[in-house]
């Protein structure tokens, strides 16, 4: 009984054991379940690491995969857009160009609207996000704070306030208020039937986030962007550092205002005579303190990511008059050479409505043609690189806090604050301050503060429309009267045989005696204090010899009257500009008359200006030597070169390791004895100090060649010895590069190009590949690998009626669309697409036409 | 109704339901299904099963009529691109199917989970009760006496 009771008594115990057992085990198996799902759930919801929200981003219906609808939809198709006052066409060639026709201008812009953000919504945002120092928001702060730097920037240099500015001017009938307004609402139509849809970008989805409404400062915005890229310049905390280094006598003999070799600008003068012009030496020498603060400030301009500081440019644009034509009809031709990005900066379109008949390019977030031709004239731009950023460091003092010393008086700092969304973390706080002369971007030191063109409210809308209508020269002129950055060259040809070219644009000036190439004392009177009379600009109609043509190079000779920028401030060296002056020149005394072709050919050519001028220069230092082995292989390459950089060319590649070994023998030694701090690698070949520099060593090696600069390296007493020293350098880097046989030494194999994704992702970028070309050729092709160059080329025979033009790209951003690369091949192998207008685009092959409806 | 049936009928609802969901941008209707079949299929090993056939097929299914329409190939490079896996165009697919898979099974298993314990909370007398009958026949000890 006992036992029983005892069995009893066990048997319970395991009984309730078993089930306490399984209990547990079930608990167990639920909260297993529970953190199993709860991982699986945060990863899908959130993203974890480089993942992103796997849920989202991978739903086939409405994730990453509607690129494959999207690029499925451009089909003929009828669209319902809210504002749309009447219908209106648009019409898809097979190649993606857009052409709209709408029976009203208000719904010709907001079909533009529509259109770019159906074709490019991603890049449109990214692009507002950048100037409204917004990127933080849905990119977080960036390995080391990049992208948080980058919006704390551009809110300081004031983009936002500046947009915000213009809108308040713009009158409330002013047409590009109209044309603004109607394209935000064209967006806005679009980004509403994406999300219906769920047809937004991609990128949207694995970035996990959604647009907002587009707004008429974002449009300005964009404007603002460009405008930044192309001309906010350091050079003045360049010269500082050089001055402060190199010493006052040396910078200003290596980096003077007028550039030492023979350029050939475009307007040669006369002019009108003025007196008061700034002359750059003697230069007075920077102090410790003042070296200090621009260093600091020149290390964190230098640290923010590429495109928000200018660092030079490249474009070529001319034009032919009809007396000089085949056709008998103007020639022009364009391509401004930009970043090189899928997409592209550029979306092609033409316009039709009862104000607008204008066929070209767009940049995506504006509503009106840049570069492209009407029914009268056609319009390219090249940038004019004059100074339009100027440094001031205000006067403070400890008795007058927060105040800074101004025309003999204590003037109180405006202040603006801003509230950075960042991504994964709290608000970053950011407090502007502002002088009379703009924001305070450095208080490292010296508070120093920024004077910048681009900050001047402009309603450059306004005047891109009135190109777009403009009949003749008077009225394209006239319309340019307001632009005032960035300062372009506008080329310009029409149907009358005319042609012409005007630096429009603000050329800021300083009071006499003033130092605009250095950080100037903020105290009042250094203060810029006006511009160059519009009539006084570089400007040029119809002249005697037929042709006008730019290329970044300074726009006038040695005369004229005003101050317009440094040689290194930073006006190309002039050798794509004197090439396609030469080979203009040569063609009209061989044959006579120009072509279409001939304007393609130039548009590609591959001759290298610098290498004509200084190749001989150096075969003649080699000649009487005695050479061996590659070093006599390389020597009989050059002697018998074209100077052309071909990508299959042997002798353009010992050209150019040589130019870089030539200039590296004679600056290194320089700016290690000098301890410069700044980085003549920087850049790349970019750098515009190089260019500066180059051209000094071009003047000496020609002119001078005992020129002291040469007595640091070594044993050499003049540039024969530096530049046999540096070719053979050139030809043992060659050799260890690139293999012992100078047969394999092509250019190809040195110099790639490549057109990148906009987002860096390297498996959509185009390339890179090998190329043709250099940063000094008509088809400038700058760095290793390049991704700068013509971003747009365009051909216009107005005798023949025939429009030409191509781009690096493709309209739409979507990497699976059929139009996300398919222009690259066609440009990369210098051909064009016919630029069609709305009749025949709608009967050609493949098109497709949408129907657009209130 | 036969397991079976009951099984079938579950599992095409659960397809159904998580396809809508996609539809609408809610891909977590995935995983709510299969939290829903957990809870509604009675044995262990056929929740799991179902839920993940249920995000397989609720998953893959816009994926084949994509491919039937306008062909995955390009979106598919693309993506792999994005992902620094270029060239790979299967992975985002597999990636896709798997996460689908994923989510009816982790729903499942939940919901599976949650109804074995809720079914066996001393709080449930009729399921209590199950248990006392199983343990007494397998006990030894009961047998005995």
């Amino acid at each position: 009984m006992r036992e029983h009771r005892l069995n009893a008594s066990n048997a319970s115990s395991s009984r309730l054991a078993r089930r306490v057992g399984l209990r547990a085990v079930r608990f167990l198996n639920l909260g297993a379940a529970v953190l199993v799902s709860a991982a699986l759930l945060y990863v899908s919801f959130f993203g974890a690491g480089p993942l992103p929200a796997l849920g989202p981003a991978f739903n086939p219906e409405t994730g990453a995969w509607t690129m494959g609808a999207d690029a499925a939809s451009y089909g003929t198709q009828t669209l319902h857009l809210d504002g749309l006052q009447k219908p209106a066409k648009v019409v898809l060639e097979a190649n993606g160009t857009a052409h709209i026709s709408a029976t009203t201008d208000h719904d010709l812009f907001l079909a533009i609207g529509y259109v770019h953000a159906k074709f490019r919504l991603f890049q449109m945002d990214l692009l507002r996000r950048q100037g409204e120092g917004r990127l933080s928001e849905v990119l977080g702060r960036g390995s080391n704070d990049d992208v948080l730097n980058s919006d704390r920037f551009e809110l300081q240099l004031g983009l936002l306030r500046t947009a915000q500015k213009e809108w308040e001017q713009l009158p409330k009938d002013n047409p590009s208020r109209i044309a603004i307004l109607a394209y935000a609402q064209g967006v806005n139509d679009r980004i509403e039937d994406a999300k219906r849809t769920h047809q937004l970008p991609a990128m949207f989805t694995l970035l996990g986030y959604e647009p907002k409404p587009w707004t008429p400062i974002d449009s300005l915005i964009v404007k603002g962007d460009m405008t930044q890229t192309l001309n906010f310049t350091d050079t003045p905390l360049v010269m500082a550092l050089l001055d402060k280094s190199l010493g006052p006598d040396l910078t200003a003999e290596w980096f003077p205002v007028l550039p030492p070799n023979p350029q050939s600008p475009y307007d040669p003068g006369p002019y009108a005579p003025r007196t008061d012009v700034g002359k750059i030496a003697p230069m007075r020498a920077v102090s410790d303190g003042e070296a200090s603060a621009v260093a600091s400030l020149y290390d964190r301009l230098h640290s923010l990511p590429r495109g928000l500081i200018a660092t030079g440019g490249a474009s070529n644009n001319w034009a032919v008059a009809g007396s000089k034509s085949v056709s008998g009809g103007a020639l022009m031709a364009g391509d401004p050479h930009l970043h090189l990005t899928l997409p592209a900066i550029w979306f092609q379109v033409t316009l039709d409505s009862p104000g607008y008949h204008v066929a070209g390019v767009t940049i995506p977030g504006a509503p009106a043609v840049v570069i492209g031709h009407n029914r009268h004239i056609s319009w390219s731009l090249t940038d004019a690189q004059n100074q339009q950023t100027f440094f001031y460091e205000e006067k403070e003092d400890k008795a007058h806090p927060n105040q800074y010393s101004w025309n003999g008086s204590w003037k109180q700092y405006t202040t603006v604050s801003y509230d950075i969304p960042v991504l994964g973390s709290s608000p970053d706080h950011l407090t502007v301050k502002l002088s009379v002369h703009g924001p305070v971007i450095s208080e490292r030191g010296l508070t120093t503060s920024v004077w910048w063109a681009g900050n001047v409210p402009s309603q450059d809308f306004q005047v891109l429309l009135g190109i777009d209508q403009a009949g003749n020269f008077q009225e394209f002129r006239d319309a340019l009267r307001d632009w005032y950055s960035p300062t372009h060259n506008f080329v310009y040809a029409d149907d009358q045989g005319n042609v012409g070219l005007i630096s429009a644009g603000y050329y800021p000036q300083v009071a006499p005696g003033c130092e605009p190439w250095l950080p100037m004392p903020g105290t009042g009177e250094d203060d810029v204090i006006g511009t160059i009379p519009y009539e006084q600009i570089p400007q040029v109609y119809n002249p005697p010899n037929g042709i006008v043509w730019s290329a970044n190079q300074r726009q006038v000779a040695a005369d004229y009257p005003y101050y317009i920028g440094t040689a290194l401030n930073f006006f190309d060296p002039g050798y794509r500009a004197n090439e396609i002056l030469r080979f203009l020149n040569d063609k009209l005394q061989k044959g006579g008359k120009l072509t279409a072709a001939d304007m393609m050919a130039l548009q590609t050519d591959t001759r290298d200006y610098l290498a004509g001028n200084m190749v001989p220069f150096l075969i003649r230092a080699l000649a009487g030597q005695t050479l061996t082995g590659n070093d006599k292989a390389a020597y009989d390459a050059l002697s018998s070169w074209n100077y052309r950089m071909d990508k299959d060319s042997t002798p353009a590649s010992i050209w150019w390791v040589f130019w870089q070994s030539y200039l590296s023998a004679t600056f290194d030694p320089w700016w290690s004895t000098h301890k410069v701090k700044v980085d003549r690698s920087d850049g790349g070949n970019s750098n515009p100090l190089n260019d500066m520099l180059g051209q000094d060593l071009e003047a000496w090696t020609s002119r001078d060649p005992t020129n002291p600069a040469f007595t640091l390296v070594g044993s050499a007493q003049n540039a024969d010895d530096v530049m046999r020293a540096a070719f053979h350098t050139a030809v043992v880097s060659l050799a260890s590069r690139l293999g012992s046989d100078p047969k394999k030494w092509t250019w190809g194999r040195i110099h790639t190009r490549e057109v990148e994704n906009l987002a860096q992702i390297s498996g959509l970028t185009y390339g890179p590949l090998p190329d043709s070309g250099d940063r000094f050729t008509p088809l400038a092709a700058p760095d290793f690998p390049s991704a700068h160059g013509p971003s747009w080329r365009m051909v216009v025979d107005w005798g023949a009626q025939t429009f030409s033009g191509i781009y690096p790209g493709g309209q739409s951003e979507n990497p699976a669309s059929p139009w996300y690369s398919n222009g690259v091949t066609t440009w990369w192998n210098g051909k064009y697409a016919p630029m069609l207008d709305f009749d025949h685009a709608a009967s050609s092959p493949g098109a497709a036409v949408w129907r657009l409806q209130a | 109704m036969s397991a079976r049936r009951r099984f079938a009928l579950v599992l095409v609802g659960g397809i159904l339901l998580s396809l809508s969901g996609m539809f609408l941008g809610l891909w977590w209707v995935t995983f709510a299904t299969g939290v829903a079949i957990g809870l509604a299929l009675p044995r262990t090993w056929t929740a799991p099963v179902a839920g993940a056939i249920s995000g397989l097929a609720a998953w893959s299914e816009p994926l084949i009529e994509a491919n039937a329409q306008y062909g995955l190939g390009p979106t598919s490079l693309s993506i792999a691109a994005i992902m620094g896996a270029n060239g790979a165009a299967l992975i985002p697919i597999a990636l896709t199917v798997i996460v689908g898979v994923l989510l009816g099974l982790a729903g499942s298993w939940l919901g599976a989970a949650i109804r074995g314990v809720a079914l066996n909370s001393p709080r449930s007398g009729a399921v209590e009760k199950l248990g006392d009958q199983r343990l007494e026949v397998k006990d030894p000890v009961l047998t005995q006496r």
